[in-house]
């Protein structure tokens, strides 16, 4: 009896270490004080805050602009990377393969520090230009493996069988390999997309002065303290970026044959 | 009997993979009407040649002709052949009637045509009453039929079998076979039927191709090719057989040889042509032998004498193992006698074994 309640006490104060930080975040952004540690009511006035204010506001478009072009980029040269992979044999297929999960697990400061120094040898002004192609080189390996995992719990004979009753490569693969990708296609967009709203360090490295993003605007904010409309912003981040991997989740759930 | 058309025609066909010759100039002509099946083990490049007719692979050297067109350069989609893969390859994302409709919409028939089409394809397949499901809701059984339906729904020239029974158990696959044969003599098709299942080759197909390491070893009806069979490697493939060497002696008369078989001097006949000091095997169906106990058939002049060392009762029949003098052992088959209720043999017990007189192949003892 003892040995059970220790294993619940144990369990619940790790979920409770994990997730006590955000509850008192998504909380706090909803009190009416000032100073974040006392309780003066209910109130939306950091959400009224924050839409007024106009220098977060523009942090926030430029990074639903980056992350919604870096995620329609990445899912399309990913989904492509991912057929192929499905569709053709080729030397080294593994080695490429293998090579997406390399960069998956390299840390984002080598590869914010590597990208960085590959436009700066490249003389790129760093902006929104550099600051997409780092986020779409940051989800490729994502799509490419989401797609890929899905189409490769088909049988390869799929396409042939189109194939062989009359259909063409590309009616082949309209008709029949992108309804069966679908799901997994839009789960790696939803996921591309959480993953360039999030990024703080590879960001931090590759964009200027002049384009700024959510992620980064927060972080400068935070140095002077953190003020309640600081925890509504991330309150509704937290919140888009929940509802959209729980899409996605959603998605890939769909059964297979 | 009228002359039939030549359906699909390969002509010195040759395939490779990486330097690794798969088939070697392979000549294959399959008739309108006609049941043919490739028979071999795996590798023996029987399911390359299917593809290459389909048109998923393209032949190294030599032709293939289909209604007496040369397709070598011709896509898939383009053929009119129809393949039902080993895994059935069903479109998941659709239902039983869109699977089936698929080939019919690729041709861009008008869609009362192809319902009609879809709907006779489903009640030849039994499934009509299946034609909104998807194929994951259906068993394997059901799903090889909607592959079946898929592929004859179009009409082509010829279908094309990769092993498709191989996924189904026992009794449904016995099932299967009868139905595809039933099918194919109602619809006078032409299937083409990969297999390396001897029995399922004997009891489809019209015409067997016993094939090894990509080439023919041989080619004939399902009688011929288990009751003549042109060499060692075809005998033993098809079906079990008992294989005993020997040394000819002399030849008495035309189409007979006196030999000396593992210490015994027997009389064969043979259509081929020896001459004293041949070395032979001779291949003897188990179900052809007639074994005798010594205590009922003291007299073992020209028969093999040896004890029983093993015995399995299989129902109708009665297997047992016998250990000749010579070392050599024999399997045969025998079918319970119903004049002889207590037909059995002790383990041990010694025996004589002859065969049906005529029914032996003799071969020449070559590699």
């Amino acid at each position: 009896m003892g040995k059970i309640l220790l294993k619940r006490a144990v369990l619940f104060s790790v979920y409770a270490f994990l997730y006590i930080p955000i509850v008192v975040l998504v909380v706090l952004s909803f009190n009416q004080a000032k100073f974040s540690t006392r309780w003066d009511g209910f109130s939306l006035v950091w959400y009224a805050r924050l839409i007024n204010n106009s220098l977060l506001m523009e942090a926030a478009l430029n990074s639903v602009l980056v992350a919604v072009s870096s995620s329609t980029i990445a899912t399309l040269l990913g989904g492509l990377g991912a057929f192929s992979l499905y569709r053709y044999q080729f030397t080294a297929k593994r080695a490429y393969y293998g090579a997406l999960y390399v960069l998956m697990i390299s840390p984002d400061v080598v590869m914010g520090i590597s990208l960085l120094a590959l436009f700066s040898a490249l003389r790129m002004p760093l902006g929104f230009g550099t600051l997409l192609l780092a986020h779409i080189t940051l989800s490729l390996p994502f799509v490419t493996v989401v797609v890929y995992s899905r189409l490769s719990g088909f049988s390869p004979n799929v396409i042939e069988a189109a194939r062989d009753l009359g259909a063409s490569e590309s009616r082949a693969l309209r008709l029949v390999v992108l309804p069966l990708a679908a799901p997994a296609v839009l789960a790696a967009w939803l996921l591309s997309f959480t993953l360039s709203l999030d990024d703080v360090i590879i960001s931090f490295f590759v964009t200027g002065p002049a384009f700024e993003i959510l992620p980064l605007r927060i972080y400068s904010m935070v140095r002077l303290g953190v003020k309640p409309d600081v925890n509504a912003l991330c309150t509704v981040m937290f919140t888009l970026s929940l509802a959209l991997v729980f899409i996605s989740q959603l998605l890939l759930k769909e059964e297979r044959i | 009997m009228e002359q039939r058309k030549t359906v699909v025609a390969l002509q010195g066909v040759e395939k490779a993979y990486d330097g690794h010759q798969v088939v070697h100039g392979l000549d294959l002509e399959v008739q309108e009407g006609e049941f043919l099946t490739l028979l071999g083990p795996s590798g023996c490049g029987k399911t390359t040649i299917l593809r290459m007719i389909a048109g998923f692979e393209h032949p190294g050297k030599g032709d293939i002709f289909l209604g007496g067109q040369r397709v070598n350069d011709v896509p898939p989609h383009k053929r009119d052949v129809h393949m039902v893969f080993q895994n059935y390859a069903l479109f998941p994302h659709m239902t039983v009637a869109q699977n089936v409709a698929f080939g019919l919409k690729m041709k861009r028939l008008p869609k009362a045509v192809i319902e009609t089409e879809v709907e006779n394809a489903l009640r030849l397949v039994k499934l009509e009453s299946f034609a909104g499901r998807k194929p994951r809701q259906l068993s394997g059984g059901q799903q090889q039929r909607v592959a079946l339906a898929r592929a004859l729904v179009n009409k082509p020239l010829v279908l094309l079998f990769d092993e498709p029974l191989n996924a189904l158990d026992y009794r449904l696959r016995k099932e299967m076979q009868r139905e595809l044969r039933h099918l194919q003599q109602t619809l006078k098709a032409t299937f083409v039927f990969v297999t390396h299942d001897q029995e399922e080759a004997l009891s489809m197909s019209d015409r067997v191709v016993v094939m090894r390491e990509g080439r023919v070893e041989q080619t004939g009806t399902p009688r011929q090719v288990y009751e003549d069979p042109e060499n060692l490697f075809v005998a033993s493939f098809i079906g079990e057989t008992n294989v005993l060497s020997g040394k000819v002696l002399e030849i008495p008369e035309p189409n007979k040889l006196k030999a000396l078989v593992e210490g015994v001097v027997c009389v064969f006949s043979s259509k081929r042509r020896f001459s004293p000091g041949d070395s032979i095997k001779v291949l003897l169906r188990p179900e052809d032998l007639r074994v005798e106990t010594l205590a009922a058939k003291p007299d073992t002049e020209g028969r093999f004498a040896g004890r029983i060392v093993e015995k399995n009762y299989k129902g109708a029949t009665l297997d047992s193992v016998i250990l000749l003098d010579s070392g050599v052992r024999l399997l045969a088959s025998e079918f319970f006698d119903e004049e002889d209720e207590d037909f059995d043999y002790q383990l041990e017990e010694r025996v004589s074994v002859g065969w049906v007189g005529t029914w032996e192949v003799v071969l020449p003892d070559a590699p």
